[in-house]
């Protein structure tokens, strides 16, 4: 692979991780206004997230769970199925008005960057 | 026939969670200090994660520890998902912390062991009567300056507790730290033992001549501190053992309650203020480094100021009167005083050129420690002065008992003894010595005055016949017409009364002993013929001076008495504090 392509290959897997990880808990808010336990959580953000290296790891993303909750922004609750435990969580009141405000700035984001494109556009 | 036990069975499991965890936590906090991470944000981040690895443990039941790691991801792969990127400033940081508080926890066995071997060092003080022979008042007396070292040592570890109390998150791996105080306050309380065991074992004998000799409180008041000093230290020690084994082995994640342990601080009054004057070898340079971290770090509180000024102002007295007794012995002009003097903890030798620096270098330090305070203070807008604060019941009880037995265990009427005068005559080979030794007395006690020849030989067949005549006159300062004067002959014929080993011993040519009540200047002379067949003697002449000094005499004691006693009942806020709470009153 020449140099250059092998370069912009770095800053793009760079740039992937850097955006996975900054909308990591965006992510995490959107999809706990429907209640999920853990397993499920993690399932839907690996598949929605674009693959980075090195990958998402579980601890990365429980651990946003217990910073949300620590936060109160997110609830949880324990049940055992099957004689496991499962923990499920929910977006709290909090955490919904926090949501609303982010999601206002992500779509104000996208505006932006359509009208960059609109601008920059020859 | 196996018996199914739930709840053995649920207390595996959570010893192998903790496990897993703990481990986990261990090589996470590892990987963080090697990226240099903030220590509030390794804090933080290992406690966030432990309850994460709960929460995942509980749900998702790893295998092992390797399971664990594959599944929840690796430290390095956590840091990496968290943007937690290496930084070679912040590794250094990081090393530079971690070095010193590596040397912070070294000091306290570097002074105990120099200490000890500046104990094992073999009594210059020898102390010869003629029919016994003391082996040194130094010893019967018990060391004391050995107490301070204890006793300042034991409140250092205390104050690195302190310090490293809330540091790190019960998973960091520097959390041994605590483990290692534990170890160290151990160690004192061994080194105590041993000095006790040690002092009593091996100067029983002198100890009971002292008894014998009018030197019973003396004798007492060594008992009364050796016990005061290790009930400080024994207290201390079981307090935090105590807390050590019922909070930390629990590791419970729960803030900690205050603890008896944490409300030792009135013995930090005591120990800065006495650091400088006391003679505890390197505890005043330790506080001179503490002050500096303080500074560095920015901690300062009012009370952290005024203690430092009162100890570094109660230093620069001392001085000042010892400029002046130095300067009143040399006018008198006699050779042969006592010049050693405590300066910043360090028991110097001859003190006479020492002095003026070092008013000069207290002076300096005085106006940098208050300028460098007076910034922090009004940056951190903390108060400058104290509010009157009266402790809860059995909080007051143990600090005042534990105070009072502090103050007993290093101030009062030390030293005992004071070496005015040590003199070598050259190697003797004619055999007449006529010589006139003049000395100053600075105050009131018991003179021992010894003269005493060391032969390189062994015991047998050894006479040492002796002739000559001496005398001695007693002049008081306040008195002179009180002078008086005693005289007599050397006995015609001694016998070695003290063998170091069995190639040197000691002979006993002259021995006194008479109470003083005043300030005054003794005269000796000796006209001494040695017929002797043994060549090349090294009479050693000895006089020493053991004060009848009341408890609290120096001005600098009483200073320290007080200032404990009224630094105990007051506090410090901060100001911002002060000024929320009236900015509410006046909302209602």
């Amino acid at each position: 692979m020449p140099r250059d392509e092998h370069e912009e290959e770095v800053l793009l897997k760079k740039w992937r991780a850097q955006l996975s990880r900054g909308i990591l808990e965006f992510l995490v808010l959107i999809l706990l206004q429907k209640e999920r336990h853990g397993w499920d959580i993690l399932q839907l953000v690996r598949s929605l997230l674009p693959p980075t290296e090195p990958p998402l790891a579980d601890g990365t993303i429980y651990n946003i769970l217990t910073r949300l909750k620590e936060r109160e922004l997110v609830s949880s609750r324990s049940k055992i199925i099957e004689g496991r435990m499962r923990r499920y969580f929910k977006l709290s009141k909090k955490g919904k008005v926090l949501l609303t405000e982010m999601i206002k700035d992500w779509k104000s984001v996208i505006i932006s960057i359509s009208e960059a494109e609109e601008i920059s556009e020859i | 026939m196996k018996f199914h036990n739930p709840v053995r069975n649920l207390k595996l499991k959570e010893t192998k969670t903790n496990k897993i965890k703990n481990k986990y936590l261990k090589k996470l906090s590892l990987e963080l200090i090697k990226r240099g991470t903030a220590n509030d944000q390794i804090k933080s981040i290992l406690d966030e994660v432990s309850i994460s690895i709960e929460d995942y443990i509980s749900e998702f039941k790893p295998k092992d520890f390797s399971d664990m790691m594959e599944k929840f991801g690796s430290p390095q792969n956590f840091c990496d998902n968290n943007s937690i990127i290496r930084s070679r400033e912040a590794l250094t940081g990081q090393i530079v912390f971690l070095v010193l508080t590596t040397l912070s926890l070294l000091v306290v066995p570097i002074i105990v062991i120099t200490s000890i071997s500046i104990r094992m060092v073999p009594p210059s003080l020898i102390f010869v009567s003629p029919e016994k022979f003391f082996l040194g008042i130094e010893g019967a007396n018990n060391g004391y300056r050995f107490l301070g070292i204890i006793f300042g040592l034991s409140i250092y570890i205390w104050m690195l507790y302190q310090y490293f109390k809330d540091k790190f998150s019960t998973y960091d791996i520097r959390e041994n730290i605590k483990i290692i105080i534990l170890l160290l306050f151990w160690f004192l309380v061994v080194f105590y033992l041993y000095l006790v065991i040690r002092n009593y074992n091996v100067y029983h004998e002198v100890i009971a001549d002292m008894w014998n000799h009018e030197m019973k409180l003396i004798v007492l008041e060594g008992v009364i501190r050796w016990l005061a000093a290790g009930i400080v230290l024994l207290v201390i020690t079981m307090l935090y053992t105590n807390k050590y084994c019922r909070y930390y082995r629990k590791r419970n994640r729960r803030k900690q309650k205050k603890f008896l342990i944490d409300q030792v601080g009135a013995l930090v009054i005591v120990f800065v203020l006495t650091s400088f004057t006391s003679p505890g070898p390197g505890i005043g340079v330790l506080i001179i480094a503490i002050a500096i971290g303080t500074i560095l770090t920015g901690k300062i509180t009012g009370k952290t100021w005024i203690l430092g000024m009162l100890a570094l102002l109660i230093q620069l007295g001392a001085l000042i009167s010892d400029l002046v007794a130095i300067e009143i012995e040399e006018d008198i002009g006699h050779n042969y005083f006592d010049r050693t003097r405590v300066i910043f903890g360090i028991r110097t030798s001859d003190a006479g050129n020492i002095v003026f620096p070092a008013i000069i270098i207290s002076l300096c330090l005085v106006i940098i420690w208050t300028i460098f305070c007076i910034r922090i203070l009004k940056r951190d807008k903390r108060q400058f002065l104290p509010r009157f604060n009266l402790q809860k019941g059995k909080t007051m009880f143990i600090s005042i008992s534990l105070v009072t037995l502090a103050l007993i265990a290093v101030l009062g009427s030390q030293p005992h003894y004071t070496l005015i005068a040590e003199d070598h005559h050259r190697k003797v080979s004619e055999t007449e010595i006529i010589t006139d030794l003049y000395y100053k007395i600075p105050d009131k006690g018991r003179l021992f005055i010894s003269y005493y020849t060391s032969i390189e030989e062994s015991i047998d067949d050894i006479t040492l016949k002796l002739n000559g005549s001496w005398f001695l006159t007693w002049k008081p300062d306040d008195y002179p017409l009180t002078t008086f004067k005693r005289e007599g002959n050397f006995s015609s014929e001694t016998d070695p009364s003290y063998s170091t080993t069995n190639f040197n011993c000691t002979f006993s040519i002259h021995y006194l002993s008479l109470k003083i009540n005043n300030s005054g200047i003794i005269h000796y002379h000796f006209t001494l013929e040695f017929d002797s067949i043994i060549p090349l003697l090294t009479p050693m002449f000895q006089i020493q001076w053991s004060p009848i000094v009341p408890w609290f005499k120096t001005w600098n004691d009483v200073t320290i008495f007080i200032s404990t006693i009224v630094l105990f009942f007051l506090s410090w806020n901060k100001k911002r504090n002060i000024i929320s709470l009236n900015s509410k009153k006046g909302d209602v």
